[in-house]
C-alpha cells in the first residue's frame, strides 16, 4: 500500500473516490436515463425540479430516506435486508480493477521539513495482474443478489423472478467468459495494461516481408468484430437491461426479485445494476475501444507534449492523466447512451427465446470465433506473415 | 499482497456503506405502523393464498450444473490463450492441435446437451 | 509482523469461523452464504500466496457457481428449521465437535511428517506474485497435458449423467428423444 504514510493515505483516499464515483454515478445516469427516454418516446421529461430537472433525483433521494421502512410479514429479516448490500459489494469489487488513466508520477518534493521521494500513483484502485479473470469473478457474484433478494420476499413471484434471473445471468455469463478469450488472443496478456498499451498507434502488419500501415487505429474492435458484438449482447444480458429484462419485468411479474423493496433498498439494488453497467462499458473501452488511449496517437507523445507545456514533471503528470481520464469517462459515456437507447427502442425477449440465444446461438458462436483466431492465427504464423 | 489488502478494504467499505444507509433511512423514517393488510406478500392486490410448496421445474436445477461444467471449460481456456502467441514461435502444431482437441470434446458436449432437449423450452 | 503473515491470520479466522457456521447453522440458507464467505477466505489465502489466478479461478467455479448452485437448491426445497445438530453446553455437542476435528488433526500432522515441504520445488512464499500466469500456463500444456485432456472427457462424463438424471419422471422432458 505504499512505503510511508503520505502513499498509502492516498491509496486509501483514492479507494473511497473510486467508490463514492461509483454511487455517485447514479443520480446522473438516472437522470439521463429519464431525459433520454423522453427525449426518444418524444415527451418532456423531469423539467421542473432544478434547471433541466437536474435536482429531480436529489429530490427522489430525500424522498426515499423519508419513506416508512417495513418488510413483508413472512419474510427472513436478515437475508431481505442482506440482499441489496449484496448487490451493491460485486459492482463495486469489479470497478476497482479497471485502469482509469495513466500512473501520475510525482517527483520528489519538500512538505513540512522533510522530503517525499518519488512516489507512482497508479488511476486504479488496485493493480491485479491477472486483471480479466478477476472482473469475470466480481460479475458472477452478481447473482447473489438477485437470489437472496427473492428468497428473502418470501413472495413466491419474487422466487421465480429470482431464479429466471439467475438463469439468465448464468446463461450469458459464459457467453462472455468466451467472448473474452479471442482478445486474450490476440493480445496474449490477461493485464489491462498490457491490452491498452497493445492498442496504440495505427494498425499495421508485416506482408510478405514490407510493412504495411492502415488508416485505422489499432483497436481491438478491429481484430475481433465477432467478439465485440459477442460482448455487448452478453454484457446487457448480464445487467438485466432491455432487451434482456425479463427479470424485472415490468408488467409481468410486478416488479420481479425487487417487488417487495421500496424506499432506500430499491436504490442500493439500482447501484449495483447501474455500476454493473459501468463496468461492463469500461470493460467494452478497455478490450475493444482502446482504453483510455486517444486513437492513432501513442501515450508517450502525449506525455512529452504536455511535459513541453508544464515545467514541473508533477503537474504535467497529473495533467495527462486528467486528460487521458476524460477521454475514458467519454469512451463509458458513449456506452452507457447506447444501453439507454436500445434499453427504449427494442421490445423484451420471451423467456425461451432469451434463453435460446444464449446457449443456442451466442455461445457456438463464440468458440467458432475462438477457433477461428486461434486458426488464422496458426496459418499467419506458418506463412510467416506476422501481426 | 497489496491488491488482496484493498480488496478486503473495498468489501468492508461497500458492506458498511450499505449498511450504514439502510440503517441511517430506518431510523429517520416514520414510525412502522404494522397493519395485517400491508405486511401481506405482494399478489396484485389480492389476498392470494401462500402455499409455498411451488414446484419449480427442474430445468432451472439442469441449467446450473451446465453453467458450472461450462465455466470450467471456459477456466481452462484461458491459460492457453495466454501462452498461444509465444508458443507459435516454438511448437505451434502442438499447441493448437491440443486445444482443438479439448474444444472438439467441449463441442460435442453442447451438441449432446442441445440435441438430447435439456435445453427446449428453457 | 510482516504484512503477509498479519493478512493469513485475518484470512485463516475468516475461513475457520465461516466453516463452523456452515456446520452450525439453524436455517440451510445461512449454511449456504456461510460457505460462500468460507469460499472467499480460501480465494484471499491463495491470492497471499502469490497465486492470483487460482484464487479468482475459485471465486468464479466455487462462489459464483457451486455455491449458487446449492443456494438454488435450499431455496427450492424449502427446508424447515431442523432441530439444531449442536445444542450449545451440552457434553453430546461437545463430542459431536471433538472427535471429528481429532482425527482431522491426525491425519494432517501423518501428511506433514511424510513431506518434507521445505525441499519442494517451488514451495510458495508469502508476499508477491510467485508464479506467474504464463508458467502455470506453460506447465498445464506440456507437463500435466494429459490431465488437461482428460478433464474434457471427465466433464463430458459429468454432462451426460447430469442430463440422464434430469430424464427421470418428472424431469424435463418425458421419454425418448
Amino acid at each position: 500500500m505504499g512505503q510511508d504514510g503520505f502513499e498509502t493515505t492516498i491509496n486509501l483516499i483514492k479507494l473511497l473516490l473510486i467508490f463514492l464515483a461509483m454511487i455517485q454515478a447514479v443520480p446522473v445516469l438516472v437522470w439521463v436515463e429519464r431525459r433520454g427516454s423522453a427525449f426518444i418516446q418524444d415527451r418532456f421529461g423531469p423539467n421542473r425540479v432544478g434547471p433541466l430537472g437536474l435536482m429531480q433525483l436529489l429530490a427522489d433521494a430525500v424522498k426515499f430516506i423519508f419513506k416508512e421502512e417495513f418488510s413483508p410479514n413472512k419474510s427472513v429479516r436478515a437475508i431481505y435486508y442482506m440482499a441489496p448490500v449484496a448487490a451493491l459489494v460485486p459492482a463495486a469489487l469489479a470497478l476497482g480493477a479497471l485502469p482509469l488513466s495513466t500512473p501520475i508520477h510525482v517527483a520528489p518534493f519538500e512538505w513540512l521539513g522533510r522530503s517525499w521521494g518519488p512516489y507512482t500513483f497508479e488511476m486504479q484502485s488496485f493493480d491485479i495482474p491477472v486483471g480479466i479473470v478477476y472482473v469475470l469473478a466480481a460479475s458472477s457474484l452478481g447473482v447473489y443478489g438477485l437470489l437472496l433478494a427473492g428468497w428473502g420476499s418470501s413472495n413466491k413471484y419474487s422466487l421465480m423472478g429470482a431464479l429466471r434471473a439467475s438463469a439468465q445471468m448464468m446463461s450469458y455469463e459464459l457467453s462472455l467468459g468466451l467472448s473474452v478469450v479471442g482478445t486474450i488472443l490476440v493480445f496474449g496478456s490477461l493485464d489491462f495494461h498490457t491490452i491498452i498499451k497493445a492498442q496504440e498507434g495505427f494498425m499495421h502488419f508485416h506482408l510478405f516481408g514490407s510493412e504495411i500501415q492502415i488508416f485505422l487505429p489499432n483497436w481491438g474492435i478491429f481484430y475481433q468484430p465477432l467478439a465485440a458484438i459477442i460482448f455487448v449482447v452478453a454484457v446487457f444480458a448480464e445487467s438485466n437491461r432491455l432487451p434482456f429484462d425479463l427479470p424485472e419485468a415490468e408488467g409481468e411479474l410486478v416488479a420481479g426479485f425487487h417487488t417487495e423493496y421500496g424506499g432506500f433498498k430499491l436504490l442500493l439494488f439500482f447501484m449495483g445494476e447501474y455500476g454493473h453497467m459501468i463496468v461492463a462499458s469500461g470493460l467494452f473501452s478497455i478490450f475493444y475501444l482502446g482504453g483510455y488511449g486517444l486513437p492513432w496517437v501513442d501515450t508517450i507523445t502525449v506525455t512529452e507534449f504536455f511535459s513541453g507545456i508544464f515545467s514541473h514533471s508533477t503537474t504535467a503528470s497529473i495533467v495527462t492523466s486528467i486528460f487521458y481520464l476524460v477521454l475514458f469517462l467519454i469512451k463509458i459515456a458513449l456506452f452507457i447512451w447506447l444501453f439507454m437507447w436500445v434499453r427504449w427502442s427494442l421490445p423484451r425477449f420471451k423467456y425461451d427465446r432469451l434463453m435460446d440465444l444464449g446457449w443456442k446461438t451466442l455461445m457456438p458462436l463464440a468458440l467458432f470465433n475462438i477457433i477461428l483466431t486461434a486458426s488464422i492465427m496458426f496459418l499467419a504464423h506458418f506463412i510467416h506473415w506476422g501481426v | 499482497m497489496v491488491p488482496l489488502i484493498a480488496i478486503m478494504v473495498i468489501t468492508v467499505l461497500a458492506t458498511l456503506f450499505g449498511a450504514a444507509l439502510l440503517f441511517f433511512v430506518s431510523k429517520v423514517g416514520p414510525k412502522v405502523k404494522i397493519s395485517e393488510i400491508k405486511s401481506l406478500s405482494y399478489e396484485c392486490g389480492l389476498v392470494g393464498e401462500e402455499k409455498k410448496s411451488t414446484k419449480v421445474s427442474v430445468k432451472f436445477y439442469l441449467v446450473a450444473i451446465l453453467f458450472i461444467l461450462f465455466d470450467i471449460e471456459i477456466i481452462f481456456l484461458y491459460p492457453w490463450a495466454i501462452i498461444y502467441n509465444d508458443m507459435l514461435t516454438t511448437n505451434a502444431v502442438f499447441i493448437f492441435s491440443e486445444m482443438m482437441v479439448f474444444m472438439a470434446v467441449l463441442l460435442f458436449g453442447l451438441f449432446y446437451v442441445w440435441r438430447s432437449g435439456a435445453l427446449r423450452w428453457d | 509482523m510482516e504484512s503477509s503473515v498479519l493478512l493469513f491470520y485475518v484470512l485463516a479466522a475468516l475461513i475457520l469461523i465461516s466453516a463452523v457456521g456452515v456446520i452450525s447453522a439453524a436455517n440451510a440458507i445461512y449454511s449456504a452464504l456461510c460457505l460462500v464467505t468460507t469460499m472467499f477466505g480460501v480465494a484471499g489465502v491463495f491470492l497471499n500466496l502469490g497465486a492470483p489466478f487460482i484464487g479468482a479461478v475459485q471465486v468464479i467455479v466455487y462462489a459464483g457457481a457451486v455455491v449458487v448452485l446449492f443456494v438454488m437448491i435450499v431455496m427450492l426445497l424449502d427446508l424447515k428449521k431442523k432441530e439444531r445438530p449442536l445444542q450449545s453446553r451440552s457434553v453430546s455437542s461437545g463430542i459431536k465437535v471433538a472427535i471429528p476435528a481429532l482425527l482431522v488433526g491426525i491425519v494432517v500432522a501423518a501428511a506433514q511428517m511424510s513431506i518434507d515441504f521445505a525441499t519442494q520445488e517451488g514451495a510458495a512464499q508469502s508476499g508477491g506474485f510467485l508464479v506467474s500466469t504464463k508458467e502455470l500456463a506453460q506447465l498445464l500444456l506440456s507437463k500435466y497435458l494429459f490431465a488437461f485432456e482428460a478433464i474434457s472427457l471427465l466433464i463430458l462424463v459429468v454432462i451426460v449423467g447430469a442430463i440422464s438424471l434430469a430424464r427421470s419422471p418428472g424431469g424435463t422432458h418425458v421419454g425418448p428423444q
